[in-house]
């Protein structure tokens, strides 16, 4: 992609923003590192719901015309919906934001647009799902994990106790506190990064560091199989 | 009221379109994106002024300088497409001028089709002819006239307590319940843009006694001397006064304060509209964004959001 042009990735919320921008710089080939990202905006939708894509749609429509983008890519969580929900969701958006492209589908996942004589805009998809094919970021970084999760996996016991107590703790709101214990007692306890929390035990550090010299070992693993497809995805934007 | 407008070869624009006008149009866009450009289009179809005018008023020696990039060869060509909800009529009144007809005649006519509306302009705050405010004071019926235009500076500040004129005295005069009559020239911006804004808007109320023809206020940067406190309540006026007067108004602005004053007080009278104007990256001509009330108040209202228009 040239730098003189820019790309905006529109993602569900600020968990999905720190990570798919870590992604993005992780996944720049070593050999050629003086490629940045900064021609790639990330844009939170602050929700799923058609609603909210079709007002953010809108909204980009002046930065289309007057900033020289090309690409538009929509990343959201599939979470419990099938994948043609997803997808009528985002075309019933770019039809109601009076984007002119024809319906993406399971098999044609860009379509282009001109927005003049002599630029076209590409708007393309990902769904981020999990290796039982659903879920959202949160399940997916559970499942590219380097420490052993042993005090995460204790919340199992809050969660039920919650629910005896009359208190449903959703398995979202679940995996949330999942990864903060994960983060703070499993990865910086096992990698002695305690001391130094502020640095290295929350989520926003965590994902800092990824693209960092220090810590040694990084509290998820990049490189592992099932972030193959989205890699594959974010390279097209490079 | 006007609903579109159509610019070709005047000024900074070479072809135009704006489209979806409602009652109260605010205007952002960053320096140079032609929103005083086009508050001076929508101002030549006003018979108060013409294109002759505005290239006085810019210190413009050669009124080719009128012309999108000096293009001479073509016509500068302005048209309003309106809409009279109350009868249903659609119209149109344009403008096409030729740089020979601006040496010659001195003054290019608009044309106002049979059933169009009537526009009263008054362009206020942009460098155009200023309206005798005074003269409109002692024209008309001052006490009614001074009750209205008094309600409207109490806003701005409530010790003002009377304006009137006098004989002896040039232009307008306010007391405070703390001082006596002081020149309206000792006054703050907000006051004296207040006053300029309303009087000629009562006054053509007074005169018409009941007929309610379209009159549009033009004003550019509007937010200038009034505090980002009195902005919501300035707009409550504004927006209550032009429904009852049947004003359209048209207002450019660089405030993200006045854009989040006018986007709330639009959501609760309705007829409001935010237009957003930049220039192409591509081709360089200018275009114009509408973002209704509610897109507006997503964009305002987004965490950590610094939307103040382009």
């Amino acid at each position: 992609m040239n730098k003189d042009t820019q790309s905006i990735l529109l993602v569900e919320g600020t968990t999905d923003e720190w990570f798919i921008q870590s992604l993005l710089t992780y996944i720049v080939p070593p050999q050629n590192k003086t490629i940045d990202v900064q021609h790639i905006f990330l844009d939170k939708l602050y929700g799923s719901s058609e609603n909210d894509l079709i007002k953010k749609l809108k909204s980009l429509k002046t930065d289309l015309r007057n900033k020289p983008i090309k690409q538009i890519g929509i990343i959201l969580d599939k979470d419990e919906h099938s994948v043609s929900d997803r997808l009528a969701l985002i075309n019933n958006a770019i039809l109601k934001a009076e984007i002119p492209v024809l319906p993406l589908t399971e098999t044609v996942s860009q379509v282009n647009f001109d927005i003049n004589s002599s630029r076209t805009i590409s708007i393309s998809y990902f769904i981020i799902n999990d290796s039982q094919a659903k879920g959202n970021v949160e399940t997916l970084l559970s499942e590219i994990i380097t420490a052993d999760p042993k005090s995460a996996e204790c919340l199992k016991i809050w969660q039920d106790c919650s629910s005896t107590q009359g208190v449903i703790v959703k398995q979202s709101d679940y995996l949330k506190e999942w990864i903060k214990v994960y983060l703070r007692y499993d990865y910086c306890l096992q990698n002695k990064l305690q001391n130094h929390a502020g640095d290295y035990c929350t989520l926003e550090k965590s994902f800092e560091n990824m693209n960092k010299e220090s810590p040694a070992n990084k509290a998820w693993d990049f490189d592992a199989a099932i972030l193959k497809d989205l890699k594959s995805y974010l390279i097209g934007f490079l | 009221m006007i609903q579109n407008v159509h610019i070709q070869n005047f000024r900074c624009f070479d072809e135009f379109e704006i489209d979806g006008f409602a009652r109260m149009n605010l205007i952002g866009g960053k320096n140079n994106a032609g929103k005083t450009c086009l508050l001076e289009a929508i101002a030549c179809l006003s018979d108060k002024i013409n294109l002759v005018d505005i290239a006085k008023l810019r210190k413009q020696k050669q009124e080719d300088l009128l012309f999108n990039n000096m293009s001479t060869d073509e016509e500068v060509i302005i048209i309003l497409s309106m809409y009279n909800k109350a009868s249903g009529i659609r119209s149109s009144c344009s403008l096409k001028g030729s740089v020979q007809q601006m040496s010659n005649e001195k003054k290019i006519i608009p044309t106002y089709p049979d059933g169009s509306i009537s526009i009263n302009l008054f362009t206020l705050g942009m460098e155009l002819p200023p309206v005798d405010i005074v003269k409109s004071f002692d024209n008309f019926d001052a006490k009614l006239l001074k009750g209205e235009i008094l309600k409207i500076t109490k806003l701005v500040d409530p010790r003002i307590e009377d304006l009137r004129t006098f004989k002896s005295k040039e232009g307008l005069w306010l007391r405070t319940h703390e001082r006596d009559y002081e020149s309206l020239n000792n006054y703050g911006d907000a006051i004296k843009n207040l006053i300029r804004y309303f009087t000629p808007i009562f006054e053509k109320e007074l005169l018409s006694s009941g007929t309610k023809s379209l009159t549009v206020l033009l004003i550019d940067e509007i937010e200038n001397g009034l505090h980002y406190s009195a902005h919501e309540e300035f707009w409550e006026n504004i927006f209550k006064l032009c429904q009852r007067l049947n004003v359209q108004v048209f207002a450019t602005t660089h405030s993200r304060e006045m854009i989040l004053a006018f986007n709330t007080v639009a959501l609760q009278y309705g007829e409001g509209a935010y237009f957003e104007m930049a220039r192409d990256i591509d081709t360089g001509a200018i275009f114009a964004q509408k973002h209704d009330m509610d897109l507006l108040q997503y964009e305002l209202e987004a965490p950590k959001s610094t939307f103040r228009g382009e």
